[in-house]
């Protein structure tokens, strides 16, 4: 009976102990909440992931200058039409072997493979491909329509559809025609084309597909060009297969790779990402690793906003891919502004434009689609718990500390390009 | 252990370790009589610890070993100075 008292008392006692414990804890913490400068408060309060919805694009665009881009001014228009010969020589670099680790013919023969469904019903993805399997423009269209009960509901059902057909990240934004091509060409033919499309599109469903994390530490080198390549194929078979999904469901579609319109603004708009200093669009998820595909659809569907999680605050002091890009293609200038380089750059929209002439000639020197500016990149990290730490300790850091942060991310060892051990760990692991 | 992802498995023994050091610390207030000052650095030293592995482990899942053994250098260490300091301020034993 003694015993039982006895035990039950300590029970008691540290029930007691355990509430008070709690109750100080409680004060404690509330007290610290309180002591946090109001922006780290508000910083805090975004949610999980730390994103920020905004009700519009980040970019400053000046109307008075935009003009919507013609696709023959891509660097690689004009390195395939040959009107930039040098840019051409660099393209056939691409497929040269040597004995050096990631130059192997082992090495291009991973990459031709990657990129071997994208040739088969693609053609390449980067030019005006109407005719091709995945991106053809006039589809049949089944006569019925599924009628969804909202625009919020066909959202829903469309983004699953995606993600089961094999997008990693999908969003949906109203159709813009700022960002379609002013004309669409062809280089392989020399052809400019109309930029007629079959119908009006109401909404853009813009899919993200992550590129494999390990291939791309290999960058530059025919294994990251096989991370590429795998890239695009499937950004081609997920967007012939959401193209017959809503067709069969009774609405125009038609998708796009890097054809038709512009991609970056595009998957800003429907909160995939944000534009970074190299020019690409930086997820949450995958970071820079990523390639996007549009479907053009005359099906209402309910649209996502802009986010922003710190990328380009960051990117104002970090400017590793700077450093490490072969070619000096990228801005080193601490803010974006409207400064563009050549032709190759859309004037009116306030970024850090990358140079893509220069870009490319990195390619012919490095012979390989390099992608150093994704691998350098900080948010160019797995899906692991302790880079989504890192990235929120990040966003609540003010400037100064980034660069404490990005020397931290070079001293742990990420974001090597040029690394030739990890084209045997790759091949290896 | 094949239906167990590498981070599950991680997750599991972290969680084991994690046990076992808050017993370590009921044992140090309740049989050696620890101070506050003790049991602070006690709990801060296995809160580290538990991160440097977690973030080790981690790094080794994803295949960066460098990330890996810095992660032991800048969590690791501190953890061990920590758990040091702890020891050395415990009252002697009676």
């Amino acid at each position: 009976m003694d015993s039982d008292e006895g035990s039950k008392k300590d029970v008691t006692l540290s029930r007691r102990k355990f509430v008070k414990l709690g109750a100080a804890s409680a004060v404690a913490g509330s007290a610290m909440m309180a002591s946090l400068p109001s922006q780290v408060m508000a910083e805090a309060s975004k949610g999980i992931t730390g994103k920020q919805t905004l009700s519009s694009l980040p970019n400053k665009i000046d109307n008075t200058v935009y003009q919507r881009f013609h696709q023959k001014n891509t660097a690689f228009c004009q390195a395939i039409t040959g009107t930039f010969p040098e840019g051409r020589q660099a393209l056939g670099m691409l497929g040269s072997t040597s004995n050096e680790l990631g130059q192997r013919t082992l090495d291009k023969a991973i990459s031709d493979a990657g990129w071997y469904i994208d040739s088969l019903i693609a053609d390449g993805a980067s030019t005006s491909s109407p005719d091709t399997v995945a991106y053809a423009r006039d589809n049949e269209t089944a006569p019925e329509r599924y009628d969804f009960s909202s625009p919020e509901e066909a959202a829903h059902y469309v983004k699953k559809a995606a993600r089961f057909l094999g997008a990693d990240l999908v969003g949906i934004t109203p159709y813009d025609e700022r960002w379609t091509y002013a004309s669409f060409y062809n280089p392989q033919k020399q052809k400019s084309l109309p930029p007629d499309l079959p119908f009006t599109p109401k909404s853009v469903i813009v899919m993200a597909f992550e590129m494999d994390y390990e291939a791309m530490t290999t960058a530059p080198s025919g294994v990251s060009g096989g991370a590429v390549g795998l890239g695009y194929s499937q950004m081609a078979i997920t967007g012939a297969s959401m193209r017959k999904f809503l067709t069969n469901i009774g609405y125009k579609t038609f998708a796009a790779g890097n054809d038709v319109a512009l991609s970056v603004p595009y998957g800003m708009a429907a909160g995939l990402g944000e534009a970074a200093r190299n020019g690409i669009l930086v997820t949450y998820e995958y970071g820079p690793r990523v390639r996007i595909g549009k479907i053009f659809t005359e099906l209402d569907l309910a649209c996502d906003s802009p986010v922003s999680f710190g990328v380009q605050h960051f990117c104002e002091t970090c400017m590793l891919c700077a450093d490490a890009c072969p070619g000096h293609a990228i801005s080193t200038e601490k803010l974006p502004s409207f400064a563009v380089n050549n032709e190759c750059n859309n004037p009116g929209v306030s970024k850090w434009a990358i140079d893509a002439k220069k870009c490319l000639l990195a390619w012919g020197k490095t012979k390989s689609d390099c992608a150093t500016c994704v691998t350098s990149c900080p948010y160019n990290k797995p899906d692991f718990w302790h880079h989504r730490l890192v990235d929120k300790v990040n966003r609540l850091m003010p400037g100064p500390v980034h660069s404490v942060m990005r020397e931290m991310d070079k001293l742990f060892g990420y974001g090597n390009s040029f690394d030739k051990k990890a084209v045997d760990l790759f091949w290896k692991s | 252990m094949g239906v167990f992802s590498g981070i599950e498995i991680l997750f599991f023994f972290l969680g084991v370790i994690t046990t076992l050091g808050v017993l370590g610390i009921i044992y140090l207030k309740q049989k050696r009589q620890a101070g506050p000052l003790s049991l602070f650095l006690s709990a801060s030293g296995l809160f580290l610890l538990v991160f440097a592995l977690a973030w080790s482990m981690s790094s080794i899942i994803e295949h960066e070993h460098q990330a890996a053994n810095m992660g032991l250098l800048f969590f690791g260490l501190p953890a061990i100075l920590l758990l040091g300091m702890a020891w050395k301020k415990l009252p002697e034993k009676r």
